[in-house]
């Protein structure tokens, strides 16, 4: 007997092992992103307090490029979040939004329209995983892959299982295995869904929209997406409204957008079309990271706008100053060091770089001087001085880390020997003296920031995302 | 469904959870039951064939007990065979019949007859048939009584872990088993850890090792004329190693299965390739099959009782049906030639190589002397494979004088071969994934238990860390998924 059941405690002691195993492997290699570089909203979402969002944007990547809920809270203090996936389909929009009201009860649910152009199958198949798998398994993204997908087709029907298992899709992701699989993102702690990108080019804006005024019919599935995202606000007590952030769209495209917008009026529903209606003094030299995305200069603008828009029709606070909200905060504050790097990247003279880079103190600066030959050092010498670089020191070469408004000296060119420096618990700063532009000469990781071509690199290296955002050299 | 399927890994559990609570007289219907549920996940309406089998051979088994005479006995023993492979012949042989009847007829102007029927070739139809065919002369031999139980019998015929791949199974030893599952409790907490360890390592071999090896085997058959000697020789290489890991790995699972169960189904493959000589080869490389030829095509014949040539004969002509039962092309009966070939050779060969060696004075019994052997047999068997794997004869020639002829040994440093479909890291875990393939085999060589059986008697934290480590291994680097789509078990095609 108690051989018995020390035979019968060791099977469930192992399915015990087996699952833990399985479990944290699962973790490691799932799909972990929703709109590239490991960045989820849905995990951001998983970690806001419950009920604490009132307005949600829903949609493609237009949405997290131009929408940024950290303009809205530095404003208006409005508890914004952005739901939006990398080429979200619209019964993707519908069962995040669905997701969502699980946990939080927003006041307001702007849905972007342009989820109605395309279906599951048109769109690549990185969207199609990133979409399928980023929803928890659960009754509701069962529902999304039937909506997506049917179960009329055998394939289909296999395709909705390896979804639900989701192993027989990400196991092959051992192949791609990065850093932020093992560890989570720190930025999916607090951002608000958006993605910061101060990329620019220069648009045509009579590219945005197509311009045609034709309204074509909608197919039984617009009409039933549209009936569905009605219903849900109703059930959920939110109220929605349809956009069109400014973006090219071919001209069948357009008509059935001018249908939607038609269909929502008749139901009530209000669209904010910036196609159109709503073109805002956007800069198309500036405001654009391409035809179809707004850069943070633009989403600015986009946001306020929506800010204003918000205050005046929906009933919401001001949370700021709540302690609830910290996340939105935080959210702001990154927004903060992102506008800084990006200044950091945008001045013209070096003095200028280390003019700012002396205000700050959320960074390691490593400065490093390889390029042994140079008459002009004044003018480095200079702007060095700012962050307390004697002659004499700069006169041999080496490395030099800045961090709270002091400068170390970590290594002496030529002194042959190697040396380190932590700047994280992952991330330790490594120098060496290979010669004049050799590699290998500063490396954090496996990452060289050796300089190559400059007299003098500095690598900016973020204490709190740990990492390194900008590497410019002069 | 295979068993490298989602399908699976949810159907087993199910099945055995089952097995284990019913009442004991009701597991064999249970087992019936869910052994035609397994056929029928391919194509339900083939599952008519089986039971076709089942019925005739079982009826005739009785008549065959029930005949006093032997030429009514014999009688009955022809009809049954003659039927069986009458329809074996209808569905997998009669499109090659009738293509190479139109070659024929096509040299005097005669007029192509194109096939009446539109076939699918029924999955496993080779292995059941074979196995209840061997019933019915096991009956006639009288080495079994005629089983009266139909559910019994039918679960012999359709019993699923070997249903659709083997191992084919004799009478006297799956029969009595079916029997005793109503008697006693056949499973054990032994029969569970062996048996789930040998599956562990059949997906292990199947998914990590010769899924991976297919890629390359594909690509390289595929394009055989745009490659050299070295592409083309690790071609056959890894081909031998795939249809090895795939088979044998298959018959692994089916075991495993079977034993959680408390079944012993025969062992299917036991160190292939560490065999001396070709006859070795033979009696280790799918056991099940080659003993099946031997009782019931070789020793008919007339075996080696009827002198030298007729042995040499009926040996030849033994592994020419073996090379058409592989598969209704020429290439198939190319390579059952062969082996009768090297077998004859072998045995003509045989004491003349014997006095050659002992006049050298060369030892036998250093390792070396037994590597040499077992490194030409490697040989022989890798040639004959070409031809197996070739989709035609003409290309399988073509494929071996293009390896004979066209040395590129650079190809060994400058990288290419990562371009025959796995990359380094591919590559690299392939590699160590057969050196654990070669660990497991000078294991059951040396301990002579099959792995499951081994890892049984370790200690517990020991084979927790194996099932673990085979597991996360299968989950992480098996060949499975959407971007895969060639997960089909070799041998189903027989």
């Amino acid at each position: 007997m108690k051989k018995k059941f020390l035979k019968i405690a060791s099977v469930i002691l192992f399915l015990v092992l087996l699952f833990f195993m399985i479990g944290r492997l699962y973790k490691v290699v799932s799909w972990k992103d929703t709109s590239g570089d490991y960045y989820s909203s849905i995990d951001q979402l998983k970690n806001t307090p419950g009920n604490t969002i009132d307005v949600v944007f829903v949609g493609t990547s237009h949405v997290y490029c131009g929408i940024y809920p950290s303009v809205m809270w530095e404003e208006q203090g409005i508890s914004a979040f952005n739901m939006a996936v990398s080429g979200q389909d619209r019964y993707s929009a519908y069962h995040d939004v669905k997701e969502l009201v699980k946990t939080q009860s927003p006041k307001a649910v702007f849905v972007d329209l342009y989820c109605m152009t395309y279906t599951y199958d048109e769109s690549i198949e990185g969207n199609q995983h990133r979409n399928m798998m980023c929803l928890p398994t659960s009754a509701n993204s069962y529902e999304l892959l039937k909506d997506n997908l049917g179960t009329e087709d055998a394939e289909n029907r296999e395709k909705i299982k390896e979804y639900l298992l989701r192993w027989p899709i990400v196991h092959t992701r051992y192949k791609e295995l990065g850093k932020y699989d093992y560890l989570d993102l720190p930025e999916n702690e607090y951002l608000r869904g958006e993605m910061v990108y101060y990329e620019t080019s220069a648009v045509n804006m009579d590219d945005i929209g197509s311009g045609s005024d034709i309204v074509s019919e909608l197919t039984d599935e617009d009409l039933d997406w549209l009936d569905k995202m009605v219903k849900l606000s109703e059930d959920s007590g939110f109220r929605l409204y349809f956009t069109m952030l400014p973006c090219s769209v071919s001209e069948e495209a357009q008509q059935t957008l001018n249908a939607a917008k038609v269909y929502a009026e008749e139901k009530g529903i209000v669209t904010l079309d910036f196609t159109k209606d709503h073109l805002l003094d956007f800069d198309a030299e500036r405001d654009f990271i391409d035809i179809a995305h707004l850069n943070a200069i633009g989403a600015k603008k986009i946001s306020s706008y929506f800010g204003e828009y918000i205050v005046q029709n929906v009933s919401v606070q001001d949370h700021r100053g709540d302690e609830r909200y910290e996340l939105w905060e935080k959210d702001l504050n990154y927004h903060y060091r992102a506008e800084f790097v990006h200044r950091l990247q945008s001045v013209g003279t070096m003095e200028e770089f280390t003019e700012l880079l002396s205000e700050s103190s959320d960074y390691t600066v490593v400065i490093s001087r390889e390029f042994t030959y140079d008459e002009s050092r004044e003018n480095y010498l200079n702007a060095l001085g700012a962050l307390g670089m004697t002659e004499e020191d700069f006169a041999v070469g080496g490395a030099w880390v800045y961090k709270d408004r002091t400068l170390t000296k970590v290594y002496v060119n030529e002194s042959g020997q190697e040396a380190s420096y932590p700047l994280s618990k992952y991330d330790s700063l490594i120098c060496a003296f290979n010669g004049d532009y050799q590699p290998g000469n500063i490396l954090i990781g496996n990452e060289d920031y050796s300089n190559r071509g400059f007299y003098l690199g500095i690598t900016v290296y973020d204490n709190e995302l740990e990492r390194v955002v900008l590497f410019r050299g002069f | 469904m295979l068993f490298n399927s989602i399908n699976y890994v949810i159907f087993f559990p199910i099945v055995l959870v089952l097995y284990l609570l019913l009442p004991k007289k009701a597991k064999p219907v249970w087992l019936l039951l869910c052994s035609y549920f397994f056929y029928m996940c391919w194509n339900p309406k083939y599952v008519v064939l089986i039971l076709f089998t089942t019925l005739a051979t079982y009826v005739c088994g009785l008549l065959i007990g029930k005949a006093e005479k032997v030429p009514a006995k014999k009688a009955w023993v022809g009809v049954c065979v003659g039927v069986n492979l009458a329809i074996l012949f209808l569905f997998k042989y009669f499109d090659f019949f009738l293509d190479n009847l139109n070659r024929i007829t096509s040299l005097f102007g005669g007029a192509e007859v194109k096939s009446p029927f539109e076939f699918l070739l029924p999955v496993g139809i080779s292995f059941y048939t074979f196995q209840a065919i061997g019933y019915v002369i096991d009956v006639y031999r009288g080495d079994i009584k005629a089983e009266k139980n139909i559910i019994d019998y039918a679960l012999f015929v359709s019993f699923f872990p070997q249903l659709v791949a083997g191992p084919i199974e004799r009478s006297k030893n799956l029969l009595p088993q079916i029997k005793s599952i109503k008697e006693k409790n056949l499973f054990t907490y032994e029969n569970l850890v062996s048996g789930f360890g040998t599956i562990l390592w059949g997906l292990f071999m199947k998914m990590v090792i010769a899924d991976r090896a297919l890629i390359v085997v594909d690509q390289v058959f595929a394009r055989y004329y745009q490659y050299g000697t070295v592409e083309l020789v690790l071609g056959a290489i890894l081909f031998s190693v795939q249809i090895y890991a795939d088979f044998a790995g298959y018959s692994l699972i089916a075991i495993g299965s079977a034993r959680i169960m408390g079944i012993r189904l025969m062992e299917n493959f036991n160190t292939p390739y560490f065999s001396l000589s070709i006859a070795d080869f033979w009696s280790k490389w799918h056991i099940s099959l080659s003993t099946w030829f031997k009782d019931y095509v070789y020793i008919p014949l007339g075996g080696n009782r009827k002198g030298k040539i007729r042995k040499y004969f009926n040996l030849f002509i033994t592994f020419l049906v073996s090379g058409l039962w592989h598969g209704a092309a020429w290439h198939y009966v190319v390579w059952g030639v062969l082996h009768g070939f090297y077998r004859v050779f072998g045995e003509i060969t045989g004491k003349a190589r014997e006095k050659i060696t002992d006049k050298l004075g060369v030892s036998k019994s250093p390792f070396s002397f037994r590597f040499g052997k077992a490194f030409i047999t490697c040989i022989l068997v890798g040639i004959a494979w070409v031809f197996f794997r070739a989709p035609s004869i003409g290309v399988a020639f073509a494929y071996l004088k293009r390896m004979f002829t066209r040395p590129d040994f650079w190809v060994l440093s400058d990288e290419s071969l990562y371009n025959l479909g796995l990359d380094r890291r591919e590559a690299a875990i392939l590699f160590i994934a057969l050196l654990a393939l070669v660990a497991v085999s000078v294991i059951r060589h040396v301990k002579k238990e099959e792995i499951g059986v081994f890892l049984a008697r370790q200690n517990l934290w020991f084979r927790w860390v194996i099932f673990l480590v085979l597991i996360a291994c299968i989950l992480l680097f098996g060949e499975y998924g959407t971007d895969f789509s060639s997960a089909k078990f070799i041998y189903f095609d027989f």
